[in-house]
């Protein structure tokens, strides 16, 4: 048992921490409303105002889009620190990757998925 | 060749059957009655090479039912008997066939009617020439289903009708019969087969068969049962009442079905079964008692009916009672003499009565004939042939046979035997006096007819005179000619096609019985014939006063409605059976119980439970996942808990279920009757 | 340890990948490039300005077809027949190769019946046939897989595939509907069946199908020198539970079955056509092998939940297609009834049970193809309010009277799914049944024998409407297209004439039987 200590030491750590950046603002901070604070984020959406609104429904398919984009650094960064190890076939093994990819992507673009109008 | 004999009569039969409107009347009757011809020249061949060269035949054709121990194939055998069968058959077949063109020509339906007459001689000649139970049963049905089609040949007749109906279901008896004789043979003998069959029937002598726990002979039980089959296919005592009714059908029917060959299917059959009969010898007993009692009774109710045809009807059943007795006290090669004899001046009386029937504008009263010998020469000679035949007159084809019958039951000193002999002779009076009652009523008496019937009387034409030119050929010289070749002491001519044990086999101790017992016979025809010209051409008046007296009034309807016997059997054996079929298995069970636990309760609480699991669909996704949950929680629990679960799960559990689901779909039907009924009062 | 190993032998590491796997996977990689090439040309051609935006489905379909058949011939002529693929990863044998062809031939029917409608409806959704291609190379790789993993991967991808399709006609809200419960059920499903993987996985240590088998058949696990008896334990038997709640999802299951009537309605006919005739196989592949090669020794436990899943099936399809009016939904309810039959051979478990299965797999894809071949014809109408094609079953009343050899045709069709004797299906559910009698299934033969009776009830009503009843609008038929009628005839003398000579079937399946038992 005594090598999952480590582990309840970490998780009440973690819960302490995340309390009190969580308490800490309503003590420290200064509420001041400027017009920069209340305007709308970039993605449209009010600050302050019902959670239950209409939106654009854009923001979440560039939103997906990225994140397939993005997942796939995930898998360049292990194939990049091992590719002296694994030679030419991981090298295209990740070429291939990458080109089914590009296929996707080519495929956003042309149907217009990433045109904002 | 010897399976053309089959084939012909079958494919005529097709061929006028299916195609008779191409062949015409022409075609339709040339094609039958040359195919059944050209059998029976087949089946003289095969007599002489079978019969007379002493070489039995057997062809194993193809196989039929083979299951585990059941092998009943397509098979044929030709033995002596089968031979002897096939020459009767075909020959009296071929002759009716012949009758028929001139005798049904102004019927619109002659090829329909070739075609069953053709279609009943393929069954018959199948019943014969079987080598197996199953194969023999196959003809026996056919002949059956062949006589239904030709009694109920002019169907838009009620009476045809009633009668074909009639002789279907008391004959569907008899088969019941045979069926469960056939079936006790399977069980003892583990096959149908004759040979098979035959062969172990002595070893199988001391067989038990055991039924609602008691022991019964089996060959006993067997013999009987295959007997109750004779009785209903030979209009024996019991069921013979569909024979009379059967003269419904056209005279060419009566005299090729109901006289010559099918009615004689039932002393065929025990004869072919000597050996399993020869080991039951309490069956034998009653073979001859009911033989005897037919005779007796079928004479009797003879000697007072009206109808000419039905006479000859009833003089068929007790001359069926004869053949039946024979093999009842073991002389199976008397009673299959008989039945050859038989077939030839019966259908001669047959065809002869048609055709005074015919000339006669279809008159089938006697009593409204008479003086007929006049103006039907021809046909007067040839009933008269066939009536001397009938009656035994000396030299005649009926005397060889029917007087050895009296004479080895009187050579037979047991107590059936004496009795048998004792009704026979008397029955021969009986028969005297009805056969020449019936002669001097339609010819000798004085006319009864209308005038306009007289007037229109004609003799037969050629191709009626021809059959019956023939047959009293047949009638005349077959017994003389065939009597040392099929009783003579010691004929090689059975050879195995009959067994006799030698304890019962009396043909020659018949020859020894005292000279007067031999004249008896003789004495009781003259009797009868005296009394007949008596009662009905010189003192009519003496029988109209003889009727008047109470006593022989009764005894007078008592024979002609037949001893009753058709009353009694509609008052307490089918109107019974009817109310039980119409009021309980129809009304309170099938349209009761069955409808309401079955189709219509199943009809109502089907689209009621459809509509439930409908209900389930609800188009939610929440029940959706609500209800995958709850499947995923009772596949855990069947996964985990099943030797909990399989108790109630278990399969006959399940049953009982099932059985409830029965009732479910009672209170839904009763629910939505309830609803109807309120919706009406709304 | 095993990765170091490999890493020192990397050079005959890729050597031995290239000259047999790929060789052995090349109608896959053929299947999945060409979807992958074609998708490009799809999208760049359509978008194209210089060619004025070119409608393709018709031309993408065609080309979908001939790849379907290249790689049904690439399977059939392939050099290796049987094979470990991809470090334990992918399997083949006579078995695998005979599903993969009845999938691509199938689907290639599927398509090539709906040509019509995708000519005529005009969505221009060329993306439909890309996924169709997409789903039908990952039931190939799902027939294939031999551990959890691929075959988890497998499934997903064809998932997916799935939840597109039926969500593909956007504009109606039946569709959107049904993807949108498809997606969100189906994901539920797939998280019971990875969760019952990584039971078996946390248990075993192995997510190998054969190695799974030796564990279980040893019935000890080798772990740190604990010997564990496995077939015993709760969660393992817990882990596969749910991988065959999993299983029964897919193939729309009594009690996993809710999905599938609203997703059939509502997804458009050709995509209705192929979820019922193709993916059943691959998924009744992937699971035999399962459980007939991994759960052997758990038998007696999956056995009865089968079982039971069996007999919901049955009565479920028999039962709640009664009152149904809305023809493809009534077919979905049909299909719950026969895959409750084919979870009858699955329970058997034998060699007659497996072989049952595989024909009446065969039986059901032909005659699924006819009655959609039919239902994909289009009818023209005489009034401007008719209907462009049969929806409601009482639409189908003028069938017999406008056109009398088509639905003399339906009406064999039905006769055959009703298991009317001379025909093929009464030859399968006959041999179900016999297969269920020779396991000791006694129940389920029986029940099969009640509900098939209760569903020719339904089946026969089509028929009653199609000749006795007068429809309420009248259109006729037109002219039934080239393609369509070429399925409709191959499977309809199939129907008929299986009976006459049923060795062929017969053979194949007992091989194939073979080649998964032994």
């Amino acid at each position: 048992m005594y090598e999952y200590l480590g582990i309840l030491i970490y998780f009440f750590i973690a819960l302490a921490l995340s309390l009190l950046l969580l308490g800490l603002p309503f003590v420290v901070s200064t509420r001041k409303a400027d017009p920069e604070k209340i305007s709308a984020y970039e993605c449209g959406f009010d600050p302050f105002d019902d959670a239950r609104g209409r939106f654009d429904i854009q923001f979440y398919l560039v939103a997906i889009l990225f994140i397939i984009f993005d997942l796939e650094v995930a898998f360049l960064f292990p194939w990049a620190l091992t590719l002296n190890k694994i030679g030419f076939f991981g090298f295209w093994s990740m070429m291939l990757f990458l080109l089914i990819l590009t296929i996707g992507f080519v495929y956003e673009w042309r149907k217009g998925a990433l045109d904002w109008s | 060749m010897y399976l053309l004999v089959l084939l012909l009569p079958l494919l005529a039969s097709i061929s006028a059957g299916l195609f008779g409107r191409f062949l015409g009347f022409r075609g339709a009757a040339l094609l039958t009655t040359s195919s059944v011809f050209l059998s029976f020249v087949i089946s003289c061949i095969a007599f002489y090479e079978v019969a007379l060269s002493g070489v039995t035949c057997s062809i194993e054709w193809m196989p039929w039912f083979f299951s585990e121990m059941f092998d009943a194939g397509w098979g044929f055998y030709f033995d002596s008997l089968t031979v002897i069968m096939l020459c009767v058959i075909t020959s009296i077949s071929t002759l009716v066939h012949l009758y028929s063109i001139s005798y049904m020509e102004a019927d619109p339906h002659l090829p329909r009617f070739m075609a069953y007459l053709s279609i009943f001689t393929f069954f018959m000649l199948m019943l014969v020439t079987a080598d197996n139970f199953l194969q023999m049963f196959f003809g026996w049905e056919g002949v059956g289903l062949a006589s239904y089609l030709l009694i109920n040949f002019w169907f838009t007749r009620l009476q045809a009708s009633k009668a074909s109906i009639k002789a279907m279901l008391v004959n569907r008896v008899g088969d019941f019969g045979l069926a469960l004789g056939v079936m006790a043979i399977f069980s003892v003998f583990k096959t149908v087969d004759f040979y098979t069959v035959f062969a172990l029937a002595a070893h199988q002598s001391e067989a038990v068969l055991i039924f609602c726990n008691i022991e019964f002979h089996a060959l006993t039980v067997i013999c009987i049962l295959l007997f109750v089959g004779a009785v209903g296919k030979s209009a024996q005592l019991g069921l013979h009442t569909w024979l009379p009714d059967a003269m419904e059908g056209p005279t060419p029917v009566s005299a090729l079905i109901h006289a010559a060959t099918m009615v004689t299917a039932g002393v065929f059959m025990i004869a072919r079964c000597s050996p399993l009969f020869e080991y039951a010898p309490k069956a034998l007993v009653v073979v001859a008692i009911v033989g005897a009692m037919t005779c007796f009774f079928a004479a009797t109710t003879g000697v007072v009916q009206n109808d000419l045809k039905r006479v000859i009807a009833y003089s068929t059943a007790s001359q069926l009672g004869y053949m039946i007795f024979a093999c009842g006290i073991s002389q199976y090669t008397v009673g299959v003499f008989h039945l050859m004899n038989h077939a030839f001046f019966k259908a001669l009386l047959f065809l002869s009565a048609g055709s005074v029937i015919h000339s006669l504008s279809d008159q089938q009263d006697m009593r409204k004939m008479g003086g007929m010998a006049k103006l039907l020469p021809f046909t007067y000679a040839m009933m008269s042939i066939g009536s001397f035949s009938l009656v035994g007159f000396p030299f005649l084809t009926g005397f060889y046979s029917k007087d050895v019958i009296l004479e080895v039951a009187f050579a037979r000193y047991t107590w059936d035997a004496n009795f048998a002999y004792l009704f026979g002779s008397i029955c021969v009076a009986l028969t005297s006096y009805y056969s020449f009652r019936l002669l001097f009523l339609t010819f000798i008496a004085p006319t009864n007819a209308y005038k306009s019937t007289v007037k229109a009387a004609h003799d037969a034409p050629f191709l009626l005179a021809l059959p019956l030119f023939l047959l009293s050929i047949g009638s005349i010289f077959v017994g003389y000619c065939a009597k040392d070749m099929m009783i003579g002491l010691a004929t090689p001519f059975w050879a195995n096609a009959i067994f006799v044990l030698p304890q019962n086999n009396v043909l020659l101790e018949s020859e020894f019985i005292p000279q007067s017992q031999k004249f008896l016979p003789l004495i009781a025809t003259v009797a009868g014939a005296v009394i007949a010209y008596f009662f009905s051409v010189y003192s009519t008046k003496t029988s109209f006063a003889l009727k008047q007296i109470p006593f022989f009034r009764s005894l007078y309807s008592f024979l002609n409605k037949r001893w009753y016997f058709d009353k009694v059997y509609n008052d307490y054996i089918s109107k019974n059976t009817m109310s039980f079929g119409y009021n309980v298995s129809f009304k309170a069970l099938d349209k009761g119980f069955f409808e309401i636990c079955g189709p219509t309760g199943i009809a109502y609480s089907f689209p009621a439970l459809a509509q439930y699991w409908s209900r389930l669909q609800s188009g939610l996704i929440y029940h959706y996942a609500v209800v995958m949950l709850l499947g995923l929680t009772m596949l855990v629990l069947v996964s985990s808990a099943w030797s909990v679960l399989e108790n109630v799960l278990d399969s006959r559990i399940l049953f009982i279920y099932a059985i409830c689901f029965l009732f479910y779909n009672y209170y839904n039907s009763a629910s939505r009757a309830l609803g109807s009924t309120e919706n009406l009062e709304k | 340890m095993y990765l170091e190993q490999s890493f020192h032998k990397q050079i005959s590491f890729s050597s031995f990948l290239f000259e047999n796997d790929f060789l052995a996977l090349f109608p896959e990689i053929f299947l999945v490039s060409t979807g992958i090439f074609l998708l490009v040309y799809g999208v760049i051609t359509s978008t194209s300005k210089s060619l004025n935006y070119p409608l393709l489905s018709y031309n993408i379909s065609w080309y979908a077809i001939m790849a379907l058949l290249y790689t049904s011939l690439l399977i059939y002529n392939s050099p290796i027949n049987n094979a470990v693929l991809l470090y334990n990863t992918l399997v083949i044998d006579d078995f695998t190769q005979f599903v993969k062809i009845t999938c691509l031939l199938s689907s290639a029917c599927c398509i090539s019946m709906s040509l019509q409608y995708i000519q005529t409806q005009g969505d221009n959704a060329f993306e439909t046939l890309i996924l169709i291609l997409f789903a039908v190379s990952s039931m190939l790789f799902l027939t294939s897989s031999a551990d959890f993993i691929s075959l988890y991967l497998a499934i997903e991808l064809q998932s997916l595939s799935f939840y597109v399709l039926a969500a593909l006609k956007r504009n109606s809200e039946f569709a959107t509907e049904a993807g949108l419960k498809y997606f969100l059920l189906g994901a539920f499903s797939s998280g019971l069946l990875i969760f019952g993987c990584s039971l078996i996985y946390g248990y075993t240590g192995v997510l190998s199908f054969s190695e799974c088998a030796k564990i279980f058949a040893a019935g000890v696990v080798p772990f740190d020198g604990i010997q564990a008896v496995t077939t015993e334990s709760a969660l393992v038997s817990l882990g596969m539970v749910f991988i065959l709640a999993g299983f029964l999802f897919k193939i729309a299951a009594a009690p996993f079955h809710m999905w599938s009537p609203d997703v059939y309605q509502g997804a458009p006919t050709p995509i209705t056509a192929f979820f019922v005739i193709t993916p059943k196989i691959a998924l009744f592949a992937v699971f035999l092998r399962v459980f007939l090669q991994s759960f052997y020794d758990l038998f007696p436990i999956w056995q009865t939940l089968v079982i039971f899943a069996s007999l919901a099936s049955m009565l479920v399809g028999a039962l709640a297609a009664l009152s149904q009016s809305q023809i493809k939904r009534l077919m979905a309810f049909s299909s719950i009834n026969h895959v409750g039959y084919l979870l009858a051979g699955f329970a058997c478990a034998s060699i007659e049970g497996i072989q049952a299965l595989s024909i009446y797999l065969i039986v059901y894809i032909f005659m699924n193809i006819a009655v959609f071949s039919i239902l994909l014809c289009n009818m023209r109408h005489t009034h401007n309010n008719g209907l462009p094609r049969i929806k409601y079953i009482t639409d189908l009343a003028f069938l017999a009277k406008t056109n009398p050899l088509l639905a003399f045709t339906f009406s064999i069709a039905m006769f055959s799914m009703a298991g009317i004797p001379p025909l093929a299906g009464f030859y399968s559910k006959a041999y179900i049944f016999f297969a269920a009698l020779g396991s000791n299934l006694g129940v389920l033969a029986v029940v099969g024998v009640c509900t098939s009776v209760v569903s020719c009830f339904y089946y026969l009503r089509l028929i009653r409407i199609m000749y006795f009843s007068t429809p309420k609008t009248w259109c006729s038929t037109a002219r039934v297209p080239r393609t369509n009628a070429l399925a409709l005839a191959i499977s309809l003398f199939f129907l008929i004439f299986c009976m006459a000579y049923p060795a062929p079937l017969h053979l194949i399946t007992h091989k194939i039987a073979i080649a998964l038992c032994v």
